[in-house]
């Protein structure tokens, strides 16, 4: 065959395209770093409610879990924080350092440079609600001295208290599979809609909620007393018109307790908490950040019916003294 | 000449129709004021569809069930991010740029004829450029317009026909 | 019912106005000049060839986002308007010329970029490399095509939304076309398998474009014929079109290799008036009309409407919704195949009927009137693509710059917000367009009448049925659109 110059250079322009295209965009890759200073790749994904150091593209996001991001730095060291979200929005935020909250828009990438100055453990949480698995979306950031190391089972240890609650997440619950019984029922909501994440298990409370005034969220088990139900019978019986939906204003006119009518204003009040929530919380330091969890409105989320289980569960958690 | 005669002759049916279909679909109503909870989830408001007259006010809450969703409101300037489990929502005018405000809820008077859609304005998910809701305010002048003026299009141009076969156009 | 007289028998037919046609290639040289380039596919293929290229690799190693992925934004929020909106209804087939899909197999078979090859190949003058088959005589026909685009149309929601998926198809049909190419004669795939050319042959009949022979004397008395087996100037005719016989825009991939191998010069490039020819052949075509209004009824609904369970029904990945799915696949097809022909049956036998003449059959007038769903159902999609456009458009500006949404910033537009460009007035283009529709539909059917019964009054008669259905479509559209 003769050789002919025009059909080389043809073949040469398809594969400067074929190879050349491939080339220049792997080169331009985000996961791969050009200049000097550390880029961290942070992706969110709702469905796992995570924030992930990992590759995610349009291929693996089918069939991959991603692993949670933990950051590990060093003190001293200047990197990027390279936030992108493969689905809705999410927000990165770690209060004790004051980095953020960055509310990440679906399609936008946010650099957000970043110095290492003091030494620690820290938590960093999604803001902004992105779906059922929201409240599980927070991770760790450790600083570590300029020098030390931390190993796989350390990081494991620190992840553990995370990570062990991811059963409810992955498993949105059908409202047709609730159990009739109203205790029951108020459990499964606790626990699936994710109350449990901040008042801990059983209402058990003691999640720290940085700088608020209380330190910690408020725990719930003692709900009883709270409400000034005087004893278990009484509080049975609550449980009982609880369960029966009865009017508890039509009862004030024949109280079947003492302190029906502070119970009642207390119930009133707690009920309303539920269905506004709290978006401004009380700042242990005034100038310090904003704490990061504060309680969701319920208003569209759950009916009366639901928040009255809710509530009976928790008056049932009361430990009574004998 | 001969063509410039024909489409005038369809026009004036197509014409004559709209102003029927107008005539017909016409209503006016005293305002009244309507308030509206639009919840939003993947991917459709709920209502998905409101129907409104001319004149009306409308008071708006709006709820996201889910995640973050948008409230784009076409023709009246309203770009809103629903943020979901909370009481506020943030609201723009998309004319002024980019100046995001807490809300409670936000009222408008219902103008122009016809349907306005209401989109998502913030990436929801996979089928977030699909999500949309719609507003009618009645009358819904264009629709009954076009029925009007396509069926006495379709007349006119069979009427035309007519004409033609028996030579007189 | 009125027995036809004499009278009838010999009435005068209303003259269609003869349309113009402009032959480019005379008008503008340079055209010519460029179509005559032993290189004219090629430097339209290389850049498409480059950017659906970028569009296969960023579905697969881009964002899984959709709207920040050039795989699904510039395929198709641009790339498919241009095609439906622009490219079919001006310039019929050009796709086709510059569709980088089947390039492959071309390069195959011809084993070299510009050079044609002499040799002998089956009746062609050229030598080609492959198996060259003849495609299974069963299959000579539009169908596959057909069945593939509602398979496509089934996943619609899938496909639009997921780079991973469009990038899959994509790839899917390249390498089905190269395979093809190897085992079947010349364009083998793309006359009878793509779905997208399924589509822009039926609807490249109303294209402002026209490759055509000068003077069908002149190749009648041709003895070359190399536009249909090639010459040492050009290729036969990879669609198997021979220029003295060619009078539709269906098969013609306006590729210009006729151009080249004419001996004659007797090959025009004609800019002709929209909707010219109004022949269909066979029902495959008579379905493609049907599919496509039907699915664009359906998308209209589901894409364009605010119903929150369909969207459901068609995304079952994420809403597992399969029951809904099914649901959803079985009425679609069951409303393009059976549903729209079903009607369009019926007021074409009432049109049989009123016309009366007994010169043709019922079928046949069903076959020759299902022409007037091409312009219809082209800009019922054409209406259905606008918001597309209009409303995401801001998308394209801001992915140019960033194809992958990996945060280039290539043209300084990477953070371009979404914006809808006049929302509020989408729904007056919709009604022109489709009001230009109607206006085509119903003027093609009288002279598609005339031609059927050879009778005005007959054409006449048989038209009111028809123009009543195009009217029902076309309003059809206008209640999901703005009612």
């Amino acid at each position: 065959m003769k050789i002919n110059t025009k059909e080389i250079l043809g073949g040469l322009a398809l594969l400067l395209v074929l190879v050349g295209t491939p080339l220049v965009i792997n080169y331009f890759s985000p996961w791969r770093n050009h200049g000097s200073t550390r880029i961290i790749n942070l992706t969110a994904i709702s469905t796992q409610g995570i924030w992930t150091a990992d590759k995610v593209d349009g291929l693996n996001i089918w069939n991959s879990v991603f692993k949670k991001a933990t950051i590990v730095m060093h003190k001293g060291e200047k990197v990027i924080l390279r936030f992108t979200t493969v689905d809705v929005t999410h927000s990165f935020y770690i209060p004790e350092l004051k980095l953020g909250p960055v509310f990440v828009d679906a399609g936008h990438l946010y650099d957000v440079p970043f110095t290492a100055d003091t030494t620690g453990i820290f938590t960093y949480y999604c803001t902004s609600i992105c779906g059922h698995c929201h409240f599980y979306m927070q991770g760790k950031f450790i600083i570590l001295d300029s020098g030390q190391d931390v190993s796989e089972e350390e990081l494991a240890k620190i992840n553990k208290g995370i990570d062990t609650t991811l059963q409810f997440c992955s498993t949105p619950l059908n409202d047709n599979l609730l159990p009739k019984d109203i205790i029951l029922k108020g459990k499964m909501l606790f626990e699936n809609r994710n109350c449990i994440l901040c008042h801990g298990k059983g209402g058990k409370g003691g999640v720290k909620n940085t700088n608020y005034a209380k330190t910690t969220i408020p725990e719930l088990f003692t709900l009883a007393e709270k409400l000034k139900i005087p004893d278990k019978e009484t509080a049975d019986s609550i449980i009982q018109l609880l369960r029966i939906n009865a009017d508890f204003d039509k009862l004030n006119n024949n109280p079947p307790f003492r302190t029906y009518s502070r119970f009642l204003a207390q119930f009133k009040s707690i009920n309303q908490k539920i269905l506004d929530g709290a978006n401004i919380l009380q700042k242990a330091d005034s100038l310090g950040p904003v704490p990061p969890l504060c309680m969701p409105s319920w208003e569209y989320y759950l009916t009366q019916d639901e928040i009255n289980a809710i509530l009976a569960y928790l008056i049932n958690q009361n430990k009574w003294e004998l | 000449m001969k063509k410039l005669k024909i489409i005038l002759f369809v026009a004036i049916f197509s014409l004559i129709g709209c102003c029927i279909g107008i005539g017909l679909g016409w209503t006016s109503k005293k305002p009244v004021r309507h308030n509206f909870v639009i919840k939003a989830r993947q991917y459709s408001y709920d209502p998905a569809v409101i129907v409104v007259n001319r004149g009306d006010t409308l008071n708006f809450k709006l709820v996201s069930m889910d995640v973050v969703h948008g409230f784009y409101l076409e023709g009246y300037d309203i770009d809103c991010e629903i943020h979901p489990n909370q009481k506020t929502f943030k609201l723009r005018h998309p004319s002024q740029g980019h100046f995001w405000k807490d809300t409670t809820d936000f009222t408008v008077i219902a103008k122009g004829y016809g349907k306005f859609k209401y989109r998502c304005s913030h990436t929801c998910g996979t089928m977030h450029p699909f999500m949309q809701g719609e507003m009618i305010v009645e009358p819904n002048v264009p629709y009954h317009a076009s029925w009007g003026g396509f069926v006495g299009f379709m007349i006119g141009m069979i009427s035309m026909f007519y004409l033609m076969i028996k030579k007189k156009l | 019912m009125t027995k036809k007289t004499d009278n009838e028998e010999h009435e005068e037919l209303v003259l269609e106005p003869e349309g113009f046609r402009i032959n480019l290639f005379k008008k503008f040289p340079l055209i010519k000049k460029f179509a005559k380039l032993k290189g004219f596919q090629f430097f339209l293929i290389l850049p498409s060839l480059f950017i659906f290229y970028i569009i296969i690799i960023s579905g697969l190693i881009g964002t899984p986002l959709g709207n920040r992925n050039i795989a699904i934004v510039v395929l198709w929020i641009l790339w498919w308007f241009l095609l439906i909106a622009i490219l079919v209804p001006l310039l019929g087939r050009t796709w086709c010329a510059m569709c980088p899909l089947p390039w492959f197999g071309d390069l195959f078979q011809r084993m070299s970029f510009f050079k044609v090859r002499t040799g002998k190949t089956n009746y062609l003058r050229n030598k080609m490399f492959g198996l060259n088959l003849t495609w299974p005589k069963r299959l000579k026909n539009i169908w596959l095509p057909n069945i593939n685009f509602l398979i496509l149309c089934t996943f619609s929601a899938i496909l639009v939304t997921r780079p991973f998926v469009s990038s899959f198809v994509v790839s899917m049909m390249l390498i089905v076309a190269t395979v093809l190419a190897v085992i079947f004669r010349q364009r083998a795939f793309c006359s009878h398998v793509c779905p997208v050319s399924g589509f822009i042959g039926l609807y490249s009949k109303t294209a402002m474009l026209e490759l055509r022979s000068n003077d069908k004397d002149v190749c009648k008395n041709c003895t070359d014929k190399g536009c249909l087996r090639g010459n040492e100037n050009g290729w036969g005719c990879p669609w198997f079109e021979y220029m003295g016989k060619l009078d539709r825009n269906n098969n013609c991939g306006l590729c210009m290799e006729c151009v080249k191998s004419c001996p004659n010069d007797n090959i025009a490039l004609n800019f002709r008036p929209f909707a010219t020819e109004t022949t269909l052949k066979g029902y495959d075509e008579a379905w493609k009309g049907f599919i496509d209004v039907g699915t664009s009824h359906a998308y209209s609904l589901i894409y364009l409407g605010s119903s929150g369970i369909l969207k459901d029904w068609v995304n079952p990945t994420q809403s597992n919704n399969w029951t809904g799915f099914f649901t959803y696949v079985i009425i679609l097809w069951l409303f393009s195949l059976v549903v729209v022909p079903g009607i369009f049956f019926l007021f074409t036998s009432l049109s049989h009927k009123l016309a009366n003449t007994g010169r043709v059959s019922r079928m046949e007038a069903f076959k020759a009137y299902s022409y007037i769903l091409i312009p219809l159902g082209l800009l019922a999609w054409i209406a259905f693509s606008v918001p597309l456009l209009l409303v995401n458009g801001s998308y394209i500006v801001s992915v140019i710059s960033d194809p992958l949404g990996w945060g280039w910033n290539l043209f300084g537009t990477r953070d371009f917000q979404w914006h809808p460009v006049i929302p509020e007035y989408i729904g007056f283009i919709q009604i022109a367009l489709l009001l230009i529709g109607l206006g085509y539909a119903i003027y093609k059917g009288f002279f598609i009448g005339q031609r059927l019964y050879n009778s005005p009054t007959a054409a006449f008669r048989g038209l009111i049925p028809v123009a009543v259905f195009s009217t029902v479509i076309a309003l059809a559209f206008i209640m999901l659109y703005i009612g």
